[in-house]
């Protein structure tokens, strides 16, 4: 028996949907045959009879259907409720309905450019909500645009803290004399973090406090979710006040109990009281200090002694409605000018102003930048790709596509017949992509890393509409093409085509291989950008640090008695040093007041024969064992040892940076510098360390010995432990040795060394991350292009590739042939991509360390890892090629090209 | 009836032939009947058109018999008279008759 060809079957299939009818036609076709059959007047070719029956069919019941719905002839009433649907729903189900089964049918390729379409959406929507979250989403605060930063000079990394924070005099000479700023309020820049610890309520715990002045939250627009604010007058110059619970802090050790508001708190031994909670919505370390943490929020008091502590605060100002900054700017500098009237000092001022959203994330701008062209090429690859897809797949369907065109089918409706088919695809991979990029985004809210609003990132109505956007856009770009190309096929010439076993596609062969080798060239960038990046990283990884990070653990001491004997202070941390320094696994234990990328405290310091020479070294004051512990090396003279005490003459080590601005060209040993009234004899020198980020190199430093300054003026005491082991076991065994030593030391919290490290470079890594994932996903896909576009024109090739294998062509002079094939357009796209890159490169010179933007061995090795891939790619096809079986080639015929 | 259009030909004679085939009315012994009976070749797809046109009209009543291996499986799809299409032969084949009357002579002597 002799059924009817599946794609007749398809057509008449569409021509006449009432499938009962559709039975009887197609059962009344096969008895025609049997009866014609047993008159022995059966057609030669039972498949060309099918074919033409069915077209015939098909074209008759369209055209009734058409005439029908122009309205057609004589009464039928009953036909024109039906027909009185609108006809572009109607069609759009239709097409609709038409594309998902023949998705369905080539459901590997469907369910290959759904996966490809929805890894791109995702990475764009996620790197979207990424930029959202940085650069366009308001600052989570009230009219955040009228917010400034105000800072002593420019605010850049690295700078000393002291050298942009401001007085507290100019701070009430912006608050009451500004006419454009509104208000103008301060946070404290030099809280530590566990400089405060909680007592009395189970494990002891050491927090982070934020201080502010009173006007700092209201001028941000923050209100408490529990209780209230504290007020100027509330607030203490010392001991016991007021003080707010950031909701962190709140739900993780009270459990979110709203009873603590009006409780006392042990903090430091005082009793603070808890007047209010902040809500989750207001994340300070977010905005302002990416990376750290803050606990509770407590009064800055403005008064005489404040003022006189010198550069303090780091302001925040807010515009009235309509100022412009650089005249508010202007004014604050006139302001600073005036001539100081007040009792004590007054440092200068050169006031700066920075919109808030700019001094958050002004340093990631680049990157995210970065990141978003970087995403917007793997979408032009998606595109391009799924374009390829569907091109391959309509060579295979031009003949249906022909036939549809001859019965009547508007050029206009087959575009949007493929239009839909497209759409669809896209619906479904946005779909797939929108999960990714909640996958995408939530896990980079949690990642730990020292970029600014990074858990703000989430997806949200901007970045849904985004992405639907993008879906549409999508659609256009990558259905269009193949719409436009087949809807023009013309039904002789395609038929004619395949049934002499012709290439059906060759017209659009030159259509793919350039998608192809502009996916190959989008991908070079992509690779050039992530390995440029990458090599950086690694220069960054490989930097010589003048210290030894792993293996270190810290973990953070005070004697916060004050008024203890001297005697007493000394003999508290010399013991808690051996105890730790006894401990099994431990092999070198010290003090220190500054943990590396902690904190940048600078002292002046002068010649005494010559206070002209000064310096402002970044300084350490540390015991003896400092340099074992933390692997400096000692360049020169002695390290600090147990005879330096308090009675002892006063000693330092300095490094070399510090030893060239002093005495530049001479020997410091034994030299004298002055650092507030005391002097200090220079006993050795070192090799400088680049303590505050790897990126940055060593400036000036210098290390006073702890037991001269009676363990006194140490700005965040840790003891640090060096030890073989790992990290967990070093820490548990510093706990457990100082434990019953001071029951009140908080032990919970220690400090991996390497992890303070490893924080400082994750801005670098995060970007790293991300670039390195699209560069891998582009080169996936231009594998997957080349590949795609090989294999099918060793298909459409097999009858040329039968000949030459019929002709004694070699195996391997097949393989070499469809191979040079693939590397010609790899290579092409290598050329433009590389040659792209290479011109490109100066957007990224600004996120390079230790690279250039034109990095040879980043660009060869890009350009090997192409070519072993695009090889990889055409080899399958290639050794396809070469199984070619010459008889079964030249006798396939038409099958051949389909 | 003064607005309903008489049927045509086609529609006629296929309406004729499905009275006279009975139960066993479909389109191939349809199409038979009016080639054996009138030598009326009609092609198998202006067959279907007016037969499920006359359905839409309400005339015929399309239903599925049993499948066949000979018809590899499928089910002939069986035509019978409606009482609106029995009306309309009867009011078609009136109004040809009332036509005719009396008439067949002329064309007949020449």
């Amino acid at each position: 028996m002799n059924a009817p060809p599946r794609l007749a079957s398809f057509l008449l299939r569409l021509a006449v949907p009432d499938r009962d009818l559709r039975a009887g036609i197609l059962g009344d076709l096969e008895e025609d045959l049997a009866c014609l059959g047993e008159s022995g007047a059966s057609p030669r070719n039972p498949h060309l009879w099918y074919w033409r029956s069915i077209l015939g069919l098909s074209a008759r019941f369209t055209l009734e259907r058409a005439r029908l719905r122009r309205g057609g002839i004589g009464t039928r009433r009953l036909d024109h409720k039906k027909n009185r649907r609108p006809p572009t729903l109607e069609t759009l189900r239709q097409d609709l309905a038409h594309s998902l089964r023949s998705l369905r049918r080539d459901a590997g390729l469907a369910v290959l450019a759904v996966a490809i379409v929805g890894l791109g959406i995702g990475a764009c929507s996620t790197v979207f909500s990424v930029a959202n979250a940085l650069l366009i989403r308001p600052l989570p605060f009230e009219n955040p645009g009228e917010l400034v930063l105000i800072s002593n000079g420019d605010w850049k990394r690295g700078q000393a803290l002291s050298e942009i924070s401001v007085q507290v005099s100019h701070l009430w000479a912006l608050q009451n004399d500004s006419r454009l700023l509104s208000d103008a309020a301060g946070f404290f820049l030099f809280d530590g973090v566990g400089d405060h610890t909680l007592t009395g309520r189970g494990e002891p715990e050491r927090l982070a406090r934020l201080s502010v002045t009173a006007n700092f939250l209201p001028l941000l627009g923050v209100r408490p979710q529990v209780g209230r604010l504290f007020t100027e007058g509330e607030i203490p110059f010392t001991g016991p006040g007021p003080i707010l619970l950031t909701h962190g802090f709140w739900i993780r050790r009270f459990g979110g109990d709203p009873g603590i508001v009006g409780q006392a708190l042990t903090i430091n031994g005082d009793p603070m009281t808890v007047v209010g909670v902040l809500p989750a919505s207001f994340d300070f370390p977010t905005v302002f200090a990416p990376g750290t943490r803050v606990d509770f929020i407590a009064g800055f008091p403005l008064s005489q002694e404040t003022d006189q502590q010198g550069n303090t605060l780091a302001l925040v100002g807010r515009l009235r409605p309509g100022a412009d900054i650089r005249a508010a700017q202007a004014e604050a500098a006139l302001l600073a000018e005036r001539p100081y009237t007040g009792d004590g000092y007054r440092n200068s001022f050169d006031p700066r102003f920075t919109p808030l959203r700019d001094h958050v994330s002004g340093a990631f701008r680049a990157a995210v930048l970065l990141l978003a062209g970087a995403v917007g090429l793997v979408m032009l690859i998606v595109c391009t790709n799924v374009s390829n897809l569907l091109l391959a797949r309509g060579a295979t369907r031009e003949k249906e596509i022909a036939i549809r065109a001859a019965l009547g089918a508007e050029r206009r409706r087959l575009i949007r017949q493929m239009l839909t088919e497209s759409l669809v695809l896209a619906v479904a991979g946005s779909s797939l992509g929108l999960l990714l990029a909640l996958t995408g985004t939530r896990g980079l809210a949690r990642m730990d890393a020292s970029v600014p609003l990074l858990t703000e990132v989430r997806l949200d109505g901007a970045a849904v509409g985004f992405t639907v956007a993008l879906t549409f856009l999508a659609t256009l770009v990558f259905g269009l093409m193949p719409a436009l190309r087949l809807s023009g096929v013309e039904l002789r010439e395609s038929l004619g085509e395949s049934s002499r076993g012709h290439s059906t596609g060759r017209r659009g062969g030159w259509v793919r291989g350039a998608l192809v080798v502009s996916q190959v060239a989008l991908c070079c960038v992509l690779l050039v950008g992530a390995g440029l990046l990458g090599h950086s990283f690694l220069r960054v990884l490989d930097v010589d640090l003048g210290f030894r990070p792993d293996g270190v653990v810290a973990l953070r001491l005070d004697h916060s008695d004050y008024s203890a004997h001297p005697e007493t202070v000394v003999a508290y941390y010399e013991e808690m040093l051996r105890r730790v320094e006894s401990t099994p696994g431990v092999e070198a234990a010290a003090v220190t007041d500054v943990l590396p990328t902690a904190f940048n405290r600078r002292w002046g310091v002068s010649l005494p024969e010559d206070p002209e020479t000064r310096a402002v070294p970044f300084v350490r004051v540390v015991s003896e064992g400092y340099l074992d512990v933390m692997g400096l090396s000692l360049v020169a003279g002695r390290n600090i040892d147990p005879r330096d005490d308090g009675s002892s003459r006063r000693v330092v080590l300095i490094n070399e940076a510090l030893a060239r601005a002093l005495w530049p060209g001479q020997d410091p040993l034994g030299r004298k510098l002055s650092r507030s009234r005391n002097e200090y004899e220079v006993v050795g020198v070192v090799r400088g360390t680049r303590y505050l980020h790897p990126e940055q190199a060593p400036g000036p430093e210098i290390f006073f010995a702890a037991r001269q300054q009676s363990y006194r003026n140490l700005s965040m005491p840790h003891v640090l432990a060096r030890g073989p082991g790992s990290p967990t076991q070093l820490a548990a065994a510093v706990r457990e040795a100082l434990r019953p030593f001071d029951p009140d030391l908080p032990v919970q919290q220690v400090v991996v060394i390497q992890d303070l490290l490893n924080r400082s470079l994750s801005p670098r890594r995060f970007l790293l991350l991300l670039l390195t994932g699209f560069a891998g996903f582009a080169i996936f896909l231009a594998a997957l292009g080349l590949y795609g576009v090989i294999s099918f024109s060793v298909r459409l090739r097999t009858r040329e590739i039968g000949i030459r294998s019929a002709l004694g062509a070699s195996p391997s002079d097949l393989r070499r042939r469809v191979l040079s094939d693939t590397l010609a357009l790899a290579g092409a796209g290598m050329a433009l991509g590389l040659v792209a890159a290479w011109m490109l490169g100066r957007v990224l010179q600004g996120l390079l360390f230790g690279v250039a933007s034109t990095d040879p061995v980043t660009f060869l090795g890009v350009a090997a890892l192409v070519g072993t891939v695009a090889a990889l790619a055409g080899f399958l096809p290639a050794s396809r090629a070469t199984r070619v079986d010459p008889v079964q080639a030249l006798s396939a015929g038409g099958g051949a090209g389909v | 009836m003064e607005n309903t259009s008489h049927l045509g030909e086609l529609e006629h004679m296929v309406l004729l032939a499905v009275l006279r085939l009975g139960d066993g009315a479909y389109s191939r012994s349809i199409r038979e009947e009016l080639e054996s009976r009138v030598g009326r070749r009609v092609s198998r797809s202006v067959a279907y058109v007016t037969l499920e046109r006359m359905a839409d009209k309400g005339y015929l009543t399309p239903s599925m018999g049993e499948p066949s291996p000979r018809r590899g499986g499928k089910a002939k799809r069986f035509y019978a008279l409606t009482p609106a299409g029995r009306e309309a032969l009867l009011e078609s084949g009136r109004a040809l008759r009332q036509l005719w009357a009396g008439h067949e002579h002329l064309l007949e002597d020449a």
